[in-house]
């Protein structure tokens, strides 16, 4: 798959957002777009778009860059019409088999309005299911165990994800902290050493 | 960096990343700013800052209140001249969004003398005084500070009969709501600098942030309207929130009904949508609901920045077209009518696209 790479690092809004969806309309229906960005208002507009339009993405830090990954299909972005996109598996991870794993330091995803964070990180639960290789190990911890609880609306996506044998691991400090012991419904809780273990274990880490 | 060129080259622009009512601070951050303030109530102080309005009115007596407002901001054009139009224009506006007159005015100024020629701010100042003749207020001095980059506005008094101030907080159920100047001019200020807004949109936008809305809202009062405010920084749905929110209604934006500079939907779906528009929409959302077939360019158009944009007032339902033929014969040709008041409900605004 060819990548198209959009460079919008140095540009200030709403410059990126402009050339991200030149090249959505260039790539037509089978989209693989990386946006590079340097700043988190371009950043956090480029993801609300691609949220708004329904467009699967994840984000990557690298340093001081935002690497936003489209990896979209029947992009469709006509003024008037309403979006019809339909979000694909991410496919970024399976490039040189590296392996990954994914960490959850917040409940949310992102820095912003706290409604849309949590709409992106169920997307992003659910692209991490649909991925073509899957995340090595899910570690949660401070708020980010509230993902695991029997009411989170990202449980059925990290049930998906952990009947296919993705170790999830949810810290059991910030567990008792929420006072969620009986309110857990996916993971094994889990402790300092293992989750220090994990992140340090050389693969990269994702951080939502 | 020195800037040489003689003020009639200078382009102003080259000294901003964001102008006009682009720069304001985010609302919720204001907000938060000022909830701590100590607070001193004045039965003489009919509008302060519980409903958010465009300026503060004091009553003087049974029949005189005192409308007393500052607005100023770095450029958003590239002619000096036009920017002091603008800036005082849009400082003007909040006393005719009150229903009031402005009487006088003072000079707000920050410029860096040392690196712009000073002919530049003698041109944006000659602008200002120019459009605060036109309003028949007086210019009566100001205060300058050296700084960069330059930033242009005023304070302003005017007045206005107590019992007719139209504050953000007498919208009545059953009200129609008119607009009085397209929206969309956030979003041609930043194709401008991108090289995207044509001549003649941008000429327009120009033209249309340089109106004041004396004679709109001249007509509006003389119609018995009670509740206004003017669009500017926080958009359409910001103002329309924040009026909302003080009459204790439900305010219904008829979004295909909207007036917008043509060309503004082309820009939008190329993706020119202004930070500010992104920061309004995130301050608004969790009171706004949204018909599920209005187009994602129409959402931002509604929390497009405008600078020196139009009234916004809700008029008796019977007294709306009338009200419209007046406005457009007075050379308005923007207005429209854009929506209803209707009872508290559990959003504050509902935007429809039917």
């Amino acid at each position: 798959m060819k990548i198209t790479i959009v460079d919008g690092r140095g540009e200030l809004c709403p410059k990126p957002l402009i050339m991200t969806r030149n090249a959505l309309r260039e790539a037509g229906d089978n989209a693989a777009i990386d946006v590079l960005l340097d700043n988190d208002t371009a950043r956090c507009n480029v993801e609300r778009f691609l949220a708004d339009h329904k467009i699967a993405f994840s984000t990557r830090e690298e340093g001081a860059v935002f690497r936003v990954l489209i990896r979209a299909s029947g992009v469709q972005a006509s003024v008037g019409a309403p979006p019809q996109v339909v979000a694909r598996p991410l496919k970024a991870a399976s490039r040189g088999g590296e392996e990954y794993i994914v960490s959850f330091r917040t409940n949310r995803m992102g820095e912003g309005p706290e409604e849309l964070g949590a709409i992106l990180v169920q997307a992003l639960v659910n692209t991490l299911g649909d991925a073509d290789v899957p995340p090595q190990k899910v570690v949660m911890y401070n708020s980010g165990v509230l993902l695991a609880a029997d009411n989170s609306p990202a449980l059925a996506g990290l049930k998906a994800l952990e009947a296919k044998g993705v170790e999830i691991l949810v810290c059991g400090t910030c567990v008792n902290y929420f006072s969620l012991k009986d309110k857990l419904g996916v993971g094994k809780i889990s402790n300092m050493l293992d989750i220090l273990t994990a992140l340090s274990s050389g693969s990269r880490v994702v951080v939502p | 960096v020195t800037h040489q060129a003689s003020p009639c080259e200078f382009d102003l622009l080259t000294t901003v990343e964001q102008g006009g009512c682009s720069a304001k601070l985010p609302a919720q951050l204001l907000e938060s700013l000022v909830q701590g303030l100590p607070k001193r109530d004045d039965p003489r102080l009919i509008v302060g800052t519980d409903t958010h309005d465009d300026a503060a009115v004091w009553k003087i007596s049974d029949d005189e209140a005192l409308i007393f407002t500052t607005d100023f901001f770095p450029p958003m054009c590239s002619s000096p001249y036009e920017f002091g139009e603008i800036a005082a224009a849009n400082a003007l506006s909040d006393v005719y969004a009150m229903g009031g007159t402005p009487r006088l005015a003072l000079n707000l100024v920050m410029f860096p003398s040392s690196k712009i020629d000073v002919g530049v701010l003698r041109e944006i100042l000659a602008g200002g005084a120019a459009k605060t003749a036109e309003a028949g207020a007086v210019l009566a001095g100001g205060h300058t500070i050296d700084d960069a980059p330059p930033k242009f506005g005023l304070a302003v008094i005017g007045f206005v009969h107590p019992e007719r101030v139209t504050s953000n907080a007498r919208a009545r159920v059953g009200d129609k709501i008119i607009l009085t100047k397209p929206l969309g001019t956030g979003v041609i200020l930043a194709a401008q600098k991108l090289g995207l807004a044509s001549p003649a949109l941008l000429r327009e936008a120009l033209d249309s942030m340089k109106t004041l809305n004396r004679l709109a809202s001249e007509i509006m009062t003389r119609q018995g309207v009670l509740s206004a405010t003017d669009i500017t920084g926080f958009g359409c749905l910001g103002h329309a929130l924040r009026m909302a929110e003080a009459s204790g209604v439900t305010l219904e934006i008829h979004a295909r009904a909207l007036p917008v500079f043509e060309g503004v939907d082309a820009l939008l779906a190329e993706g020119c949508v202004p930070g500010a528009a992104f920061r309004n929409l995130s301050f608004v959302e969790k009171d706004v609901s949204f018909d599920p077939a209005l187009p994602w360019e129409r959402r931002m158009l509604l929390c497009d920045a405008q600078t020196s944009g139009g009234l916004f007032f809700c008029v008796a339902p019977d007294r709306a077209q009338e009200t419209l033929r007046l406005l457009r014969e007075a050379g308005i040709t923007g207005a429209c009518e854009v929506g209803v008041v209707r009872p508290p409900s559990a959003t504050k605004v509902a935007v429809t696209f039917s």
